[in-house]
């Protein structure tokens, strides 16, 4: 059974958190009846129009999953997931301490070091390449103007 | 009521029914006869005697019909010697080849003989192999056949639905004596309570086929593996498993491996990830007096630790750190100590790789989390988390919850209270927290409003 029906109180503050974090989400379900929060993000310049957290149906026993979509980031690190499913933690690492407010926050902090670099060249020692980056900006571009 | 988990047959048993199997295949006719013995609060049949025939006996090619005067003698003058035996069930061979499939007169039969015997099944042969049967209850889940007592509840309206097969195990007949087998223990454990105490292990792997085995060896009523690998090269080097079980389900590895040691211990595998099919875990661990997380995963933990405070079942998790250097045990009493949630989430990090920490310890980033470690390390925290989980099936009281070993043989033991704002298993504390910051409060239907927004 899926936790929002049976967990009404951590449903209500997990809401609660998200709205008084002034992130322009809403709240959605998919096709397997998971919720999950849905908007928009701009970080270190970079849009994307289309982030969702997804709470998993044994939330908040497992990790709430983040993808960012349209345009989805570039799968240079091990991090980024061809579906646009971003690892900002690891499973093991997960507690039921986490909300969805929080992740918000790692997912913010996530997307600024991805694109200032500090991600690829601690771990990985790679940087984006070049058109990459004007392929971003052109993406950038058609979703805010169409 | 009470039901047959797990038949037990001596081998000169065996070897009396094979005989009569062929005696009476040759002629082309069916044979059967009765199986006496004992039953023990774990589900577990242990036949002493079997009846091949009587004066009355009659055999065709479809049909068999026993002895029921002269059965009921042997069991009387059998249960003056032993008041503990009694008919378990019948066996009956199809003389044919293929496998043994009762018919819809067989089922029905057993229908019937179930309203005296709740306990009763039929262990058909044919030419080619034996298997046992039962048959499966509607409304009734396993759980609700024993009571803290054993064997208590009546029969009231059954329904039969299936027929499903008992595991039946063949033993040496000097391996047939329960209390022979537990001879050099039975004064260091209480048996009394064992046998009727289940226990769930989630995790297979060095440190889990070590507590298996130990727990296997005390007396415990009935192990519930779960484990979802097979057994890899890799793992050979610490595991129970040896290099011919290279392939084989770790459970299988390990389920076998409590059988030859005890086989009065009723082991069950079951072979799934439970991440994947958690409603599947629930069903097992909701049958379970404690679960063990031996996985070291905290994944699997969380889930567990969810189950464990929901359905107020105590548990007890271990895992290793730092090359199997040091290792911890958590024992959790749902509701009166630290629930795996009070101390773990501590450790949370973030996504960023912790490359000072594994430069410490001489490893490459990818070596830090390949587990290494060698078995005896693993072994010591697996050994204590043995202890620590018998105890808790014993109902000892214990006055520590959280062990921690290091390669130095230093064990500390340590009592942790529960986090007051632990979202598991205090949650109510933790939301109060969190909303004591709200600006404003409103009703639930207020929050929602112009925020949801319900995908087709």
């Amino acid at each position: 059974m899926q936790w929002y029906l049976t967990d009404k109180d951590r449903l209500k503050l997990e809401v609660e958190l998200m709205q008084r974090s002034g992130a322009n989400f809403q709240l959605c379900s998919d096709e397997y009846e998971n919720l999950l929060w849905r908007g928009p993000l701009l970080v270190y310049n970079r849009y994307h129009s289309d982030v969702r957290l997804v709470y998993p149906e044994n939330f908040p026993h497992e990790k709430i999953e983040v993808y960012v979509l349209d345009p989805k980031l570039p799968t240079v690190t091990h991090h980024v997931y061809e579906d646009g499913r971003i690892c900002y933690m690891k499973d093991e690492e997960w507690s039921p301490d986490w909300t969805a407010y929080a992740v918000y926050l790692t997912t913010i902090r996530f997307l600024n070091d991805f694109y200032n670099g500090k991600m690829h060249e601690a771990r990985y020692n790679v940087s984006l390449p070049s058109d990459t980056h004007q392929s971003l900006l052109k993406r950038m571009w058609e979703a805010i103007f169409g | 009521m009470i039901c047959i988990r797990k038949f037990l047959f001596a081998d000169i048993l065996m070897k009396e029914m094979e005989e009569d199997k062929n005696k009476w295949l040759n002629k082309g006719v069916e044979t059967g006869g009765y199986i006496f013995g004992k039953l023990y609060p774990n589900g577990l049949a242990y036949a002493t005697h079997v009846l091949l025939d009587g004066p009355k006996t009659s055999r065709t090619p479809i049909s068999f019909t026993a002895d029921n005067e002269h059965a009921n003698k042997i069991k009387e003058s059998l249960q003056k010697e032993d008041p503990e035996i009694r008919l378990l069930g019948e066996y009956h061979v199809h003389p044919w080849k293929g496998k043994p499939e009762l018919s819809q007169g067989d089922i029905n039969q057993l229908i019937e003989v179930k309203k005296q015997r709740p306990w009763f099944i039929v262990l058909l042969g044919t030419a080619d192999e034996w298997k046992a049967f039962d048959l499966t209850i509607e409304q009734a889940p396993s759980m609700d056949l024993f009571s803290d007592h054993g064997c208590i509840l009546q029969p009231r309206d059954i329904k039969y639905i299936a027929t499903k097969h008992i595991p039946f195990q063949v033993v040496r007949c000097e391996f047939g004596n329960r209390e022979k087998i537990l001879d050099r223990i039975l004064k260091a454990a209480r048996h009394e309570i064992l046998i009727k105490k289940t226990a769930l292990i989630v995790g297979l792997g060095s440190g889990g086929c070590v507590v298996t085995k130990y727990l296997g060896c005390t007396g415990i009523g009935r192990i519930i593996l779960v484990d979802n690998e097979e057994l890899e090269v890799v793992n050979v080097i610490r595991h129970e498993g040896s290099i011919e079980d290279i392939g084989k389900p770790k459970v299988q590895i390990c389920k076998e491996i409590i059988e030859s040691h005890n086989p009065f211990t009723v082991v069950e595998a079951y072979s799934f990830d439970v991440v994947k099919e958690f409603r599947k875990l629930e069903e097992l661990a909701s049958q379970s007096d404690l679960i063990i997380g031996s996985s070291g995963n905290s994944k699997v933990n969380n889930l567990l630790n969810k189950i464990s405070i929901e359905r107020r079942i105590p548990a007890i998790y271990g895992g290793v750190y730092e090359k199997a250097l040091g290792g911890y045990v958590l024992a959790v009493k749902p509701f009166e100590t630290a629930c795996y949630n009070c101390i773990f989430s501590l450790t949370s990090k973030s996504y960023h790789v912790d490359v000072g920490a594994a430069q410490r310890y001489g490893l490459s980033e990818d070596e830090l989390y390949q587990q290494q470690g060698l078995w005896i390390d693993i072994s010591f925290p697996a050994l204590i988390l043995s202890k620590m989980a018998l105890a808790m099936l014993e109902n000892k009281k214990l006055d520590y919850n959280l062990a921690l070993y290091d390669s130095a043989l230093e064990v500390k033991r340590l009592y942790v209270n529960r986090r007051d704002d632990c979202p598991v298993c205090n949650e109510k504390e933790w939301i109060r927290k969190h909303e004591k910051a709200f600006p404003k409060k409103h009703s639930l239907r207020e929050r929602f409003r112009g925020l949801v927004k319900w995908t087709s």
